[in-house]
């Protein structure tokens, strides 16, 4: 079975769908975009039923070894301490992140000049700037304009309330005089396109029922559906493949109904993100690149960033409703973002100031940390914890190594066969420092604010969503995959727009930067659509 | 047993208005959850401790000999006593009897959800005058 386009893109979570919709404005062009998952129905999330805390033990679950979903491939994080979080279906990660989408700020593009370490990136916050105005327009961002810690934002949603615990937490880092912000969310706190508003339950991250979280089956996608971008999900890509003159041709995969076909186009877009992008280009292996397609400087899957988190949790004696409210959007302090003299590490990190947990949460971790107990003290305790606590999660600047990579998996394989992927990942000193502090810092505001810390603690396991640097881009050939317009230096019509090609990590949710790299990469493609489709 | 042990773990609470883990359907639970044979291997470690310790079954315990089992149990065992308690944990905090006693806002289905106050955001203003924090580029 064969079929003819003229772009592909691989992937429809946060990139792929951001570059469908900007490709799409050209409707001239036949548009396929293959995604191995399947369509997630908002009226089967978790959030439906009372028992919507369980699902994240099983079909929830964003740990893919656990949930093992068909389009789940097997990842072997034995050789990390942060296991990979993701989602692999229509919409991507989407479906379960927590909608954070702060930008990265004008320093994360220059860290070579400012601070003597990684790579500087080919491309300045000036020229996403626009990319990330236009973004966020479409994923509907809730914050406030103002920000001291970024240059102006154009026009953002309402922010998402504080409620009382956030304005314990705001008066005390007023207290210290450090900087805090509402969080920039994707989360519609307003009626808008079609949309319903956040309703305050709390549980993004498995999937929100209302539709009023950003996830891109509800933002992008409509849109670039009605301007005529096919989806074919359940399809999954094994190969990009290349003609006679070393460009792509196109790609081959396994349909829904198991058939192996190929699709030809002239330009190949990669969205798979920083583990399936790496995944399927070493997995694509061909007598010009015999070591994986763009393989040939052997930078493909290494430099892999992941984000170490630290969590420190204060509970506070009031009870501040704290389980009220998006769960991982609240307040964010960067005042500890960029590089300052007096500290032992460079760069810096992001306080994220999450809301209490739920239930059987509270409940587990309370026990485990021991502040709760079991037998006839069990409620009273219990009562103390719950809706009392506020968690502080500190995501570091991690810079990116070459050791740091994942490789195929030849004896984990997907269910058609093709190889999974092992991870390898080492904390480098200057995040162990970034850390220490973030969690000494974040003791001193809880004990401003009046809370107790219950548990503190580096790295957090189950928190490697932020899949970075396995691609990255650069002018430099030798030194990366890609360059500015995320256009491979070796196959000039293949392209990666997702967060494979960041440079460096930044010390936010790489999400709003993502979408932006991709929205000024297809802009590019878009404007140079002849040159880019026939590039000899 | 698993009535007593359930309720031995989370008693009820009259003050509170909780009630005990004995109420939880907990063989649907099981079945459901696939834990069948951690149960067995707990109730089986409960009644072996039981037995050394005290010559007689979990059962015929009173309150403070059933704790102490526990504790024996969680020392000796540690990975099958946590397994198993999570799982009490999940299956108590997810009943509908129970959260509906416990203030966690609008359950489903959701008619309204929660609301939050609106903020008076002068509370900003100390950030707001400290002027801006980031670094500024040339460039830019």
């Amino acid at each position: 079975m064969s079929d003819v386009a003229d772009i592909i893109i691989i992937g429809s979570g946060a990139s792929g769908a951001a570059a469908a919709w900007s490709l799409s404005q050209d409707k001239s062009s036949r548009i396929v975009c293959f995604e191995q998952g399947s369509i997630s129905n908002s009226s089967d999330y978790p959030t439906n039923s009372t028992d919507w805390e369980l699902s994240r033990f099983d079909k929830s679950s964003f740990d893919p070894n656990i949930r093992k979903n068909l389009a789940d491939y097997p990842i072997d994080d034995s050789e990390s301490p942060i296991s990979i979080a993701n989602f692999n279906g229509y919409g991507g990660s989407t479906i379960l992140y927590s909608a954070h989408f702060p930008r990265f700020h004008p320093s994360d593009f220059r860290v070579k000049t400012l601070d003597n370490i990684a790579e500087d990136w080919p491309l300045n916050y000036s020229q996403l700037n626009p990319y990330f105005d236009e973004n966020e327009k479409m994923m509907g961002v809730a914050g406030l304009v103002g920000d001291t810690s970024y240059p102006e934002y154009k026009s953002l949603l309402p922010p998402v309330p504080l409620g009382d615990m956030g304005q314990e937490m705001a008066k005390a880092f007023n207290k210290m005089n450090w900087h805090w912000w509402p969080s920039y969310a994707a989360i519609n706190t307003d009626k808008r396109k079609n949309r319903a508003n956040c309703i305050n339950l709390g549980p993004c991250n498995i999937g929100c029922s209302q539709g009023a979280k950003g996830s891109v089956d509800v933002t992008y996608w409509p849109l670039a559906r009605l301007n005529g971008v096919e989806v074919y999900t359940e399809s999954r890509v094994y190969e990009i493949t290349l003609d006679s003159k070393g460009l792509s041709d196109g790609v081959l995969y396994i349909d829904k109904n198991g058939n192996d076909c190929k699709c030809k186009a002239k330009i190949v877009i990669l969205a798979c993100s920083g583990i399936g992008t790496p995944r399927l280009l070493l997995n694509s292996k061909s007598s010009a690149f015999p070591n994986g397609l763009l393989n040939d400087n052997g930078l493909v899957g290494k430099n892999l960033m992941l984000h170490p988190l630290a969590y420190v949790e204060g509970v506070f004696r009031k009870d501040l409703k704290s389980s009220i409210g998006p769960h991982g959007c609240c307040i964010l302090s960067q005042e500890f973002y960029e590089t300052r003299p007096e500290h032992d590490f460079l760069r810096g990190y992001t306080m994220q100031i999450l809301r209490g947990v739920p239930p059987i949460e509270t409940a587990t971790s309370g026990y485990f940390m021991r502040q709760l107990s079991i037998g006839k003290s069990h409620h009273k305790d219990f009562e103390k914890l719950f809706n009392h606590s506020a968690g502080i999660a500190i995501i570091s600047e991690d810079l990116p190594e070459e050791h740091n990579r994942v490789e195929l998996d030849f004896e984990n394989t997907d269910s058609f066969g093709m190889p999974g992927v092992k991870v390898y990942y080492e904390m480098n000193d200057n995040t162990k420092k970034i850390l220490k502090h973030g969690i000494k810092m974040s003791k001193e505001i809880f004990s401003t604010a009046g809370a107790k810390v219950t548990a503190s603690f580096a790295p957090v396991k189950n928190t490697g969503w932020h899949l970075m640097g396995t691609a990255r881009m650069g002018e430099d050939p030798k030194t990366s995959v890609v360059n500015k317009y995320g256009q491979a230096h070796q196959v000039k019509n293949l392209f990666i727009v997702d967060s494979s090609v960041f440079v460096t990590s930044g010390a936010v949710n790489p999400v709003a930067t993502a979408q932006a790299i991709t929205l000024f990469a297809c802009n590019h493609i878009r404007k140079n659509i002849s040159s880019v489709s026939n590039p000899l | 047993m698993i009535k007593i042990v359930l309720d031995t773990l989370i008693p009820g609470d009259i003050k509170l208005k909780m009630p005990s883990a004995s109420i939880l359907d907990f063989n649907t639970y099981k079945i459901k959850h696939g834990i069948q044979q951690i149960v067995i291997d707990f109730l089986f470690e409960l009644t072996k401790i039981s037995n050394n310790q005290f010559s007689r079954d979990f059962n015929e315990l009173d309150e403070d000999q059933r704790m102490k089992v526990l504790n024996v149990c969680k020392l000796k065992n540690i990975r099958l006593f946590s397994l198993f308690l999570k799982h009490v944990f999940r299956a108590y905090y997810s009943d509908k009897r129970v959260l509906s006693i416990l203030k966690v806002g609008s359950s489903p289905p959701f008619p309204d959800g929660n609301v939050i106050e609106e903020d008076d955001w002068t509370i900003l203003l100390p950030v707001y005058e400290r002027g801006s924090i980031y670094r500024v580029l040339d460039e830019d």
